[in-house]
């Protein structure tokens, strides 16, 4: 029995012991310190990491911007703006665009920047993955030099859009890379070491982990008044918040939901207005569609269409999905301030008016109503569409529309939707279009008979090949508003809303720079300052 | 001992290379890695090129032998979302991983080697029960919700610790925990029940008659013996830590293999899905066989059986 109670008294001992030892660990942990030179930002995703500019896709929009120039960038309006190229002339049959380039620009191992580095990335774009480059092969005849700070680009024919996609609104394959550097080390010790001629140097990469840059002065862009940035990537939004309010980190993005719990905790909110907007779509549901398949649906009437978006309480959902971060949408795929928006546009085109959609529904002969399959993603800077699918499936229960949710994801939605499968005609999807200086480009698969299958919303060929040869901008833009009125009255989708892009911020960051319609952060870096 | 060693490792060399074959086929039925490549306003002739790019035109056996090819070169092939080779990016990754999951058992073991003894010392009383309803909350409660509520008191209201992220050993204390605690709760009742056992046999008794000091008892005959299912338990659950880390690492920001996973999966990424399944498996092979190995050295009894 002594014995036992010896043993009881050394586990005792034992556990004590280690007890004191955790508490002097935690004790003795380093809080950490706050470092004003350091800007410190929290994304939840970096999708693919993927840094070289010609395979990047828009989820590397947090470094890109940040490392490289563009020829042609993006003011904070949208508007295209010099970049590494100072001035430009096109000419007047629209197929040549000259760029003078500005001097003195130097890569981060010094190289001098020359148009020798415009036409090899030009050329090597060929090769990657990123958006948009098919665009580009297609488009560009040649590309000649003609002298170190002037190149020509000719073109196969007029290209609008050209200028727009040039810079970071749309895609990042603009972003031009070394020549010299690249045919030394290779394409993939270059994406290991990415070399660039932006305001921000790279000193680190952790992959899932980090990307840490150092400041460096810049010929043309903000010198940033920060030393070093770190770009951390933190997937739940519980511990971007834990660390905005510890200030571990100095910005994070935040889901809607998140920022009234922000806002007690005295961090700043940071708006990015009209990021994206959230629309429903019905697939494939135009009448030469189903008549050749032989598969005609409810949803081929326009007026079932339009009953559909009548039930919809748009006001509600902007005000209760996006707390009222954001503003009614009225075409798509337009965004205000952008290339084909309407400031005039009638801004209450689709009312909220559930007895007219009843009414609708009864004349196209159904009056008990009928069912429909509502697809329901989520997809990157749309957390809120599946909830956004839901609250929609309600609202059209309520008008005798039996709406059953079917929740997949995209990596199984979007080989679906490519494929032209009979059993998504007549169903509804829920979409997000992000903000686009070349909306004419982006609409392009939704106004084609060949289009991406079913989310050709029409088959207006010919009139979208009209516009997109229209070299007067004025009148090009007249013409893209009028196929976008046409669009609406097919009721073949129906706007929700613009969302504002959301970031969490600490009182201590200052001259927020937002650029409109871009969704992150990554052009807004250098303008940050920390609160004196 | 040799033959028995030998005959294992032949085992675990055919178990890979079947799982090489399932795991390629399982991977390209998730479905097509270009709808994440490319956006959905791609141009048709931009989704083709890509597709010809990486190879997935050609017929399954080829893109199979290929694999296979390059895998006895050590090659696990480039990662089509992130353009790097996948043993570059499993190198990155497993580092941490190894880190998080290796300390997350040790404390595990020694936790439930202290709290085992001692439920089964206590036997019936408070402290027996106490050891039992940690083990029952270990047990039940999601690791996703104990690591955000260990982040809300300890990083938030508390302010001792970080949220969230690699750094110093600061940084680790939660993941750690929340990993591991999931381990404790299965290993504490299985020590315990296997020190009841023992503790109850003969030999113990006659150890007690013959005067051997209760330390010696207990920590030297007792311990021995009850703890080998709980060896076996811990290697086996090295594999399960791994997988369920995907949780923690997202919870924590913790640039684990686990999150490298899921974002395999999520995005298709066929070369990456593969190489992180057969690195894991040959991962777990390699330590339950370290453990069988072991356990051999532990119990004398199966050694001379071996040989």
């Amino acid at each position: 029995m002594a014995r036992i109670d010896e043993i009881r008294r050394e586990c005792l001992r034992g556990a004590l012991v280690g007890a004191l030892v955790a508490c002097a660990s935690m004790l003795s942990a380093s809080l950490p310190a706050t470092a004003q030179t350091e800007l410190r930002v929290a994304e939840s995703s970096f999708s693919g990491e993927t840094v070289d500019p010609i395979n990047a896709g828009v989820g590397a929009g947090p470094f890109v911007p940040a490392l490289f120039d563009f020829l042609v960038t993006m003011s904070p309006n949208g508007k295209p703006a010099p970049g590494l190229a100072s001035s430009w002339s096109v000419s007047a049959d629209g197929l040549d665009y000259t760029f003078n380039l500005r001097q003195g620009v130097k890569w981060h191992n010094g190289d001098d920047f020359t148009a020798e580095d415009v036409k090899f990335h030009f050329e090597r774009m060929k090769g990657g993955s990123g958006p948009f480059i098919g665009f580009f092969a297609e488009k560009i005849k040649a590309i000649e030099i003609v002298d170190p700070y002037k190149v020509v680009f000719h073109l196969n024919a007029p290209w609008p859009d050209f200028l727009n996609l040039l810079g970071p609104s749309d895609t990042l394959v603009g972003a031009i890379t070394p020549k010299k550097y690249i045919e030394k080390v290779g394409a993939e010790e270059f994406s290991r070491t990415l070399i660039g001629t932006g305001p921000w140097r790279l000193l680190e990469h952790k992959a899932g982990a980090y990307f840490l840059f150092a400041a460096v002065d810049h010929p043309f862009r903000p010198k940033p008044s920060f030393d070093r940035l770190r770009v951390m990537l933190v997937p739940e939004e519980s511990t971007r918040l834990a660390m905005l309010k510890r200030g571990e980190i100095d910005a994070g993005v935040l889901q809607f939901d998140s920022v009234k719990e922000a806002e007690r905790s005295g961090l700043q909110i940071l708006e990015i207005p009209n990021s994206v907007l959230g629309t429903i779509n019905f697939a494939g549901v135009w009448e030469n569609r189903t008549k050749a398949l032989n598969r005609p649906t409810q949803l081929d009437n326009v007026n079932v269409r339009k009953a559909l978006a009548l039930a919809i309480n748009r006001q509600e959902l902007l005000q209760y999905l996006v707390y009222g971060k954001g503003q009614l949408a009225e075409r798509f795929p337009a965004f205000p301030g952008a290339f084909g928006y309407n400031a005039n546009w009638d801004k209450d085109h689709f009312p909220y008016d559930p007895e007219g959609a009843k009414r609708l529904l009864r004349e196209a002969g159904y009056p008990n109503g009928f069912s429909i399959q509502m697809y329901a993603f989520e997809l990157s800077g749309g957390p809120w569409m599946p909830r956004l699918a839901q609250v929609v499936a309600d609202y059209w229960n309520k008008v005798g529309v039996k709406t059953e949710i079917v929740t997949t994801e995209w990596g199984t939605f979007g080989p679906l939707i490519y494929a032209r499968p009979d059993q998504l005609l007549g169903q509804a999807y829920v979409w997000r279009v992000t903000r686009s200086a070349a909306p004419l480009a982006r609409i392009q698969n939704f106004v084609s008979a060949d289009g991406k299958a079913l989310i050709a919303l029409v088959p207006w060929d010919k009139d979208y090949q009209k516009i997109a040869a229209e070299v007067d901008n004025q009148k090009r833009e007249k013409m893209f508003q009028e196929l976008m009125d046409r669009l609406e009255d097919t009721y073949t989708t129906i706007p929700i809303f613009y969302v504002n892009g959301i970031y969490g911020a600490s009182k201590k960051l200052t001259n927020f720079v937002p650029y409109d319609g871009w969704a992150g952060l990554g052009l807004s870096y250098e303008y940050f300052r920390p609160a004196k | 001992m040799l033959n028995y060693v030998v005959a294992r490792i032949g085992q675990a060399i055919l178990t890979l290379f079947v799982l090489s074959i399932v795991i390629f086929l399982l991977a390209r039925v998730l479905g097509d890695p270009l709808v994440f490549m490319l956006p959905f306003d791609a141009l048709p002739a931009d989704v083709e090129r890509v597709r010809l790019q990486l190879g997935f035109d050609r017929p399954l056996i080829v893109q199979y032998a290929e694999f296979l090819t390059h895998l006895l070169r050590g090659d696990l092939g480039t990662s089509t979302r992130q353009h790097v080779p996948v043993t570059e990016l499993l190198s990155q990754r497993w580092v941490a991983s190894a880190i998080l999951t290796g300390i997350s058992l040790t404390w595990a073991l020694a936790a439930s080697i202290v709290l085992g003894v001692v439920a089964a010392l206590w036997r019936g009383r408070i402290l027996d029960a106490a050891v039992r309803i940690i083990a029952i909350i270990g047990q039940s409660a999601p690791a996703f919700w104990v690591g955000i509520v260990l982040v809300q008191v300890f990083s938030v209201w508390l302010e001792l610790l970080p949220s969230g992220g690699e750094g110093g050993i600061d940084h680790l204390v939660l993941p750690a925990f929340t990993v591991g605690l999931l381990a404790v709760a299965g290993m504490t009742r299985l020590l315990r029940s296997g020190m009841l056992e023992v503790l109850d046999a003969e030999y113990i008794k006659k150890a007690r008659i013959m005067g051997v000091p209760e330390r010696l008892v207990i920590w030297k005959h007792a311990l021995p013996n009850a703890i080998i299912p709980t060896l076996t338990f811990a290697g086996e659950y090295f594999g399960i830590l791994i997988s369920a880390a995907v949780v923690v690492e997202t919870v924590f920001a913790w640039p684990g293999v686990g999150r490298l996973a899921f974002e395999a999966v999520f995005t298709r990424d066929y070369p990456l899905i593969q190489g992180i399944v057969l690195v894991v498996a040959a991962s777990v092979l390699a330590i339950n066989l370290a453990v069988d190995i072991l356990y051999a050295y532990v119990d004398p009894r199966i050694r001379y059986e071996r040989t």
